[in-house]
């Protein structure tokens, strides 16, 4: 609870001073291009890599991408890149 | 560009376990490492990695255990490794491109056209003489002092041009083809220059452009006879000559005279009857040297013919390398008659030469009288040409005094 209230808090301050959520917050950003391909950025690892679905985790939450024929375009320490057939992304 | 970076760099397919994936991933990951091309198989997933994070990837795989096989090696270090091992021919390659690049930079072939009054003998030997030769640096040609010296040294040269083709030289001139010819002398201000007579004959034509005409249509004229002369009389109000003004005689003066011709076949003559016996030698020639030559006769009485041709790639880089072939064909000296018909058809043929001369020349032929007679050993063809042809003497007056 202390830590939900914390994290309220700070919510506020960064919509109050008009700071980048991603930087300050560290939330995991997702952008995608049609269905064809999704560029994240700010993800903690990679939980599962399968050709059908593609789970990573974020600083409060897990995000899993699924599609068909999913493959990982480049890998890095800051992003990645998912190409494929993307059906859907849920957060978990 | 990244492809290119990354091509230099090396990088390397490799497969591993598909349940260790994700532990491999993020433990490259972690290390900085950067990975791309993934894909997941059945039992395995593909992937590529740098050369330089694969050489540090032995602590990872022995944490992650995930069985990497190496698909593909692609890159400059995986080349030159290769090329290390295939050191000859690389270095034979390398030696050949050096080798071409270097030769480019030299004249290897000279090629003249539109010659023909100046052979092509006195062109090369002029070239030499210029300092022009094959094997010189291209950087040495000075093709516009090439193109004033041409023209300064023949009269015949009207117009010419010179250009570097690759590692040729190309000159293309052309001649004077009216059969005038220029004045040794430079045309000089104060200089008079009459039309002179260079045959007898009778004026049928006149038409003076320029100078005081001394002849007149029907007049007979000599040999060295002056036609038009260069110094114009300026007279003054009392009739008496105050000076004279020396001009450059021009006049087209048509004059009919005789030509003579004679051509002669001997009754016996020598025939050449081949064997049938020759023998061949080949040779190199590398510019001017020739290797490997055969220099002795393989017969007594023998012909000799070499031909000798230079390979494509030569051809077209221009460099003077040949494959001569000497042939030489032995035959005997017999003593032949000639028929009657077959001196006709000699004598014939040089008359025709000689008429196509004159055609060539812009002479015209009036009247011809040709006859065939025998001497003691030949037969003998007179012809007498009554023509009209242009004057095309000119010489410096005598008096240049104003």
């Amino acid at each position: 609870m202390k830590r939900d209230w914390m994290l309220q808090k700070k919510e506020a301050i960064v919509e109050e001073l008009g700071l980048p959520g991603d930087i300050c917050l560290g939330e995991m950003q997702i952008h995608l291009m049609g269905s064809r391909l999704a560029r994240v950025e700010n993800y903690g690892k990679l939980l599962a890599y399968e050709d059908t679905g593609i789970v990573m985790q974020g600083k409060r939450c897990k995000v899993s991408v699924e599609g068909r024929g999913l493959s990982i375009a480049y890998f890095t320490k800051e992003d990645m890149e998912i190409r494929g057939c993307i059906a859907c992304v849920k957060y978990l | 560009m990244t492809r290119w970076l990354i091509y230099l760099q090396g990088f390397l397919r490799i497969q591993i376990r598909a349940s260790a994936t994700e532990r491999f991933l993020n433990v490259c990951r972690n290390h900085r490492m950067v990975l791309w091309d993934i894909e997941k198989k059945e039992q395995t997933c593909l992937l590529n990695i740098l050369l330089k994070d694969y050489l540090s990837l032995l602590p990872i795989v022995r944490k992650t255990k995930p069985g990497v096989v190496i698909l593909k090696r692609v890159g400059l270090p995986f080349f030159i490794a290769f090329m290390r091992k295939k050191s000859v021919f690389f270095s034979g390659l390398m030696i050949a491109v050096a080798f071409w690049v270097a030769s480019s930079l030299f004249v290897w072939n000279i090629r003249i056209e539109g010659n023909l009054e100046v052979s092509t003998d006195v062109m090369k030997s002029f070239l030499v003489e210029e300092g022009i030769r094959i094997g010189i640096p291209k950087s040495k040609v000075d093709i516009e002092q090439l193109e004033k010296a041409l023209r300064n040294t023949f009269p015949q040269i009207v117009w010419t041009s010179a250009r570097m083709d690759g590692t040729s030289l190309s000159i293309f001139i052309k001649e004077n083809e009216t059969g005038e010819f220029r004045l040794e002398e430079p045309f000089m201000e104060d200089t008079a220059f009459d039309i002179v007579s260079d045959c007898e004959g009778m004026i049928v034509s006149m038409i003076v452009r320029s100078g005081v005409p001394r002849v007149k249509v029907g007049d007979t004229i000599k040999e060295d006879m002056v036609l038009v002369e260069g110094k114009i009389p300026i007279y003054q109000e009392d009739g008496s000559i105050r000076e004279y003004m020396l001009v450059r005689s021009d006049a087209d003066i048509l004059v009919e005279r005789q030509r003579q011709f004679s051509a002669r076949v001997p009754f016996q003559y020598l025939k050449q009857v081949y064997t049938g016996r020759e023998k061949q030698s080949y040779a190199l020639r590398i510019g001017e040297k020739v290797y490997f030559d055969r220099l002795e006769d393989a017969f007594f009485v023998q012909e000799q013919i070499v031909t000798q041709r230079r390979p494509e790639v030569f051809e077209s880089l221009s460099i003077p390398i040949y494959f001569l072939t000497r042939t030489q064909r032995e035959y005997q000296n017999v003593l032949e008659t000639h028929t009657e018909e077959e001196a006709g058809t000699l004598l014939a043929e040089k008359l025709s030469l000689f008429l196509d001369g004159l055609e060539e020349k812009g002479v015209q032929i009036i009247q011809k009288d040709v006859r065939i007679e025998t001497s003691m050993d030949a037969w003998v063809l007179y012809g007498t040409f009554l023509v009209r042809e242009q004057i095309t003497g000119f010489k410096i007056g005598e008096s240049n005094n104003r």
